[in-house]
Order: C-alpha cells, then structure tokens, then sequence
C-alpha cells in the first residue's frame, strides 16, 4: 500500500507545479496558431489592401471599390481567367480518369517492363518545368503540329497524370484488398467491382491529387509559356507580362475573387458531403 | 523596355541574369536539335495558322491566310484597335503573349514561333535577334511612315536605319524625388554628388550596370556606350565616390520606401516613374538634363513569319499617326511617331514625364552593346562597386 501515495503524491506535484503558471494557451497552440498565421495573414492583407485607394501598399488612402471596378472592366483578365480554367478542368479531368487506371493497372498487374514504366510515369515530378515545356514545344514543331489550346492541355496533363497517379497509387497500398475480391466472390463482375468497391475507396485520393494538380496547372507559367499558341492565354503569362509596367492593385481584387469563388466551392461540397452523410445514414 | 525585368527576381538581378542565361543555353541546345530538323522539314506546316477563317482570300500574294498571327507584351494589346485593323483589312488578328524578351526568344529558338508574322521585341533584343539571324530585312518600299519618326528613331543605334525593325514605343531613365524632401532642383545627375550629405544613405540607383555606369559616364559629358577604357575608369572613380552615400541598388521595389518617406530620390524607369508622380503629386520625375538613355520596344517580321503581307499591312496600321495617337491615348506610353504627337490630346502631350522635350531627348542615348573587352570592363567596375 505504499505505492498508491506516492502516485498521488508525484502525481499531485506534477500537476501543482504547472499550475502556479498555468498560462491560458499551450506551446503547441501558439506554434500552430504561429503556423496558420504565417499561410493566411498575407492574404488577408492582400485582401484588406485590394480596397486601399491608393496603388501602393505604402499607405492606406480610405476606402475603395476602384480595383474592383477595374479588374471587371478588364475583359483581357478574364479571358486569360477562363483559358487558364479550361486548361486546368480539362487536363485535371483526363488526367484523373488516366491517372486513375494508372495507378490500379500499376498496383494490380505483372508485366515486363513495369519498374520502369513506374520510373518512367513519375518522372514528370522531378523534371525542371522549363526542360518539359521546351522538350514539348521541340517535340511538336518537330511533329508540325501546330500550337494551340490543346496543345497546353497535353502538357499540363503530362505533370497532372503523374501527380494523380502518386496520390492515388499510396491510397491503394492502405487499401484492403479482400474488399474487392470479396465482391467478385460475391457475384460482382470485374466492372462492378472497380465502381462500386475500389473507385469509392479511392475516391479522396482521386480527387486530393486533382486538386493539387488543378493549383499547379492554374499556377503554370513555364510550360505553359513555351506551348501556348493561337490567341491562349493563361491568367499567370497575362500577369507577369504585366509587371512591366507595373502590377496594380486589380491583381490583388482577382486573387480575392478567386479565393472567395474556391472558398464558396468547399464549402457547398462540404454541405453537400455532410447532407449525402446525413441521408445514407 | 528595362532589360531584366525577371518576374522570379525583382529584387535581384544575379538570379534574373542567370535565369536569362538558363533560357538562352537551355534552349539554344535543344532548339540546335529542333531547327535541324524543321528548317528543312516542315517550318511552313508547324504551326501554321488557324486556316478555318477562310483560306485563300488571297489577292495578296502567295500569303493567302486571313489570320495574323502576333506575339506581343500584355500592354499591348488593344481589342478596339485590332478591331479596327480587322475592319479595314479583313485580316483576324490573334495574338499571344510573352513576358519577357528572353521568353520569347527562347521560344523562338526551339521552333515554337513559326506561326507568328509580326513580333515585339525590345531595342537591345533585336539585336540580338539579328545576329541570330532571326528577323527578315523589311522592303523599304512597302512600310509606310518611317519618315514619321522623331530623330532618334530615324536610325537608332540597335538598328542602324531601320532596317528590320519598326520603332513602337519608348520610355526613359530618370531620377523621381519626393518634392517635400529633397531640397533644391534635381536637374541633372550631378545634383547626387552635389547633395551627397543631404541625400546619405536616402536614394536608390538601378541596379543594371549598363544604366548605372552609363548616368556616370553622361554626368562626365560621355557616352552611355562609352568603350574607352579610361572614361571607364573615372567613371567608376566617380561612381565609388558617390558609393557611400547610396542606400542601394535597386530596379524595382522601391515604391514602398519612397512612398513611405524612407527615401528621399531614386533612379527609376519612366512607366513606374509615372506611376507614383500620378498616384502622389509630391512626387516628380526628371529626366536630366545632361541627358540619359531611352529605350524602344519594336515592330519585326521574324523570318519564319507565315503572312508577310498581313505583317506588312500591321506595321503600317500602326505607323497611321491616327492609330498611333490613339495607342498612346489609350495603353499611355510615348509614340515615336512625330505626327502622331500633333493628334494627342494636350493635356497627355503635356506630360513633360511621357514626352520629355526635344531638346533633352536630343540628348538621350540608346543602350547598345559594347563589345566584349568593354562589356568585361563593365563587369569588373560594377562588381566593385556593388560589393564595395
């Protein structure tokens, strides 16, 4: 019966010392609440100064909806906003459809050469942007094909399909594969088993790796730079060409409506998750 | 337009130059590999341009598309202009955009450029562009209004009489103050070594050796292309002694600390110089007296062009002092066009910052290359004076 006491005892100190500074936050919280500051505060100031009356960021001058009115009267900005969107939708949506297949006939199937089709496939990830969009542009006027929308969407689908695939090919490893063998025992055909069993399971990786890989395409500027032709545009070339003369407050405006249209999006699909939730249930 | 306006590298120019140099190398081997294969091949199939419009409407020549291609700066894109061009010719115009004159000759370099007719290159690329062997020779016969152009213009040192390309637009090097702290008249550049105490440690000069050394050697009545090596060194002398008292070297960036009061003068580019005299009336903009240097962006056929006749029909659009007095009014940058000048609104042509007067534009010098010694030279007094 001695040790009992003493726990309480030890137990009692470990809790009285702290308590005599118990302060109202833990290091933890303030790293993370450092962390969170660090990634958000600078938008929010982009935000609050996409309303300053002045062009610079010097000082603020009142408030004001001048940006505004001009970024929507600048209808070169969104035709550059809408190319950049095409190209990033279609060559996401290709690419998670590739990616996909990808990454279950990699995980699934045995044949020659598959190590270095693997290799081959995420290559894409540590190749230099500006050695992609050369090599592209090289290997199309050597082919004589002429540069176009679609040619900028065949290389953004070339770093889009290696990223999907990644994502998706690290889910599957996590995945049980008795679920799906289960289902063919079941009486599910081959076809019902990828859609109803593997494709739902994999479905988060799907659509985290098409995300990052949507940023990265909108975020393009290099290759898009040496592929783009016939009148394409993509908002980051129409941007930093800009910058010439002088980037203005406009840009500041876009990136707040971007970021309020992308934030409007999660949050209808969380709504929509949460209510599909609600009535599976 | 300002050479080495890297978007990686505002603030620096190290990495924009070494970015410069990874472009040109990168794509100079791959673009080995890519001309041997398509100037004989098919550089009039690659690309060629969107034909659906309607083909061969040709009464001009062998040409026969409807569509001209361009490759320009996002500035200089104006759809009621090309609206314009577009009702008068019946030529579809699409252009496409670049960033940096690097960009663009890289892209060229490796093949990507055969379906453009007309370009817009900067002064001391299209240099560069000639002894690439990259650009056509223009018939003289068919461009319309070169005689157009203020004197400068008339035979610019980048390209002696025009002869491949069209001045377009231009801008200068000045000095920009806040009025409420600088005392006296900045004039000319002597005004910093005059002021030197006064200004310690309280203005910016770009960071571009070629601009830097070359407002030295114009306060010393040389060149801005001087080669000699002795106007080099009292230059440099001259430089080091002002060295001290300069809070930095700077091309870009510096708005903040101007604005904010934390410098009282810097050396700045005209476009970004316009800026803040237009964003902050204390703020002004001289171009000295004693002269500075001017830069040109252009108008070039490049050799692969696929529509010489529509390129031709553009350049001439352009030269109109009509539509050259409209560009100026509407994307506000300087015309080269002297009968253009007399169609500009006033209040515009007023704007002694946009349109310098003749007599100081007289005075005001091109960038050209120097050669390698000097250009070595250069290099060597700069990095001294930058790391002193």
């Amino acid at each position: 019966m001695t040790a009992p006491p003493t726990a309480a005892k030890s137990a009692a100190a470990r809790s009285a010392a702290p308590s005599r500074f118990r302060l109202p936050f833990t290091w933890q919280g303030v790293f993370s609440l450092g962390m969170y500051g660090f990634m958000y505060v600078p938008i929010l100031v982009l935000a609050v100064y996409s309303f300053n009356a002045s062009r610079y960021g010097a000082r603020w001058e009142g408030f004001s909806l001048r940006w505004y009115q001009s970024l929507f009267n600048d209808r070169r900005i969104f035709a550059a906003l809408q190319d950049s969107l095409t190209i990033a939708l279609v060559a996401v949506g290709i690419s998670s459809v590739l990616g996909t297949l990808m990454a279950i006939g990699l995980a699934k199937y045995r044949f020659r050469g598959k190590t270095l089709y693997r290799g081959v496939s995420y290559l894409p990830l540590i190749i230099p942007d500006i050695a992609i969009g050369v090599a592209t542009l090289v290997f199309l006027a050597t082919a004589g094909i002429a540069l176009n929308l679609w040619t900028v969407i065949a290389a953004h689908m070339v770093f889009c399909l290696a990223y999907i695939a990644v994502v998706v090919s690290s889910r599957l490893k996590g995945l049980d594969p008795h679920l799906e063998e289960a289902a063919l025992d079941l009486g599910a055909n081959p076809q019902q088993a990828l859609i109803k069993v593997l494709l739902p399971q994999l479905l988060p990786a799907i659509v985290s790796g098409g995300l990052l890989s949507f940023v990265l395409s909108m975020d393009d500027l290099l290759i898009s730079s040496f592929t783009a032709g016939g009148g394409v545009n993509p908002l980051p070339i129409e941007i930093f060409s800009r910058v010439r003369t002088g980037v203005k407050p406009d840009v500041n405006a876009l990136s707040v409506v971007l970021i309020m249209a992308s934030g409007l999006i999660a949050a209808f699909s969380e709504y929509f998750r949460a209510y599909s939730d609600r009535t599976s249930r | 337009m300002p050479r080495n306006r890297s978007l990686y590298s505002p603030y620096s120019r190290r990495l924009a130059t070494s970015r410069r140099r990874f472009l040109q190398g990168g794509a100079a081997a791959l673009a080995g590999m890519a001309l041997s294969n398509c100037r004989q091949g098919g550089v009039s199939d690659v690309q060629a341009p969107d034909t659906e419009t309607g083909n061969g409407n040709g009464g001009e020549g062998g040409g026969g598309s409807d569509t001209l291609h361009i490759y320009t700066w996002a500035d200089y894109v104006d759809e009621e202009l090309t609206a314009a061009f577009t009702a008068e010719t019946g030529i579809q115009v699409v252009t496409d955009i670049y960033d940096s004159n690097e960009t663009m000759l890289a892209r060229l370099q490796a093949g990507g450029g055969s379906a453009y007719s007309i370009i817009y290159p900067s002064d001391y690329m299209v240099e560069e562009m000639i002894e690439l062997d990259l650009l056509t020779t223009l018939d003289q016969d068919r461009v319309e209004g070169l005689d157009t152009m203020l004197d400068q213009w008339v035979s610019p040192a980048y390209d002696p009489d025009n002869v491949h390309s069209v001045p377009f637009s231009w801008g200068t090097t000045g000095l920009l103050f806040n009025r409420e702290l600088v005392s006296g008249d900045p004039e000319d550049w002597d005004y910093l070594w005059d002021n030197q105490q006064a200004l310690n440690r309280r203005f910016t000069l770009l960071d571009d050796v070629r601009e830097t050394m070359g407002a030295v050697l114009k306060s010393l009545g040389y060149s801005y292309n001087a080669t000699d090596p002795d106007e080099l060194e009292e230059a440099f002398e001259r430089l080091m002694e002002l060295r001290p008292a300069i809070a930095a070297f700077r091309s870009f960036g510096w708005e903040d600390e101007l604005l904010g009061g934390d410098l009282d003068l810097v050396m700045s580019y005209s476009v970004d110089a316009i800026a803040a005299t237009l964003e902050d009336p204390a703020f002004e903009y001289v171009i000295p007296l004693s002269g500075s240097s001017v830069w040109t962006d252009t108008l070039v056929i490049p050799e692969t062009a696929p529509n010489v006749d529509a390129a031709y029909e553009w350049i001439n659009f352009n030269l109109d002092a009509n539509v050259a007095a409209q560009t100026v009014e509407r994307l506000f940058f300087a015309t080269p066009n002297s009968e253009a000048l007399d169609l500009i609104d006033d209040d515009l042509l007023a704007n002694e910052d946009l349109f310098p007067p003749d007599e100081i534009l007289a005075r005001c010098e091109g960038i050209a290359p120097v050669g390698p010694e000097a250009s070595a030279l250069y290099d060597r007094y700069w990095t001294e004076v930058t790391s002193a």
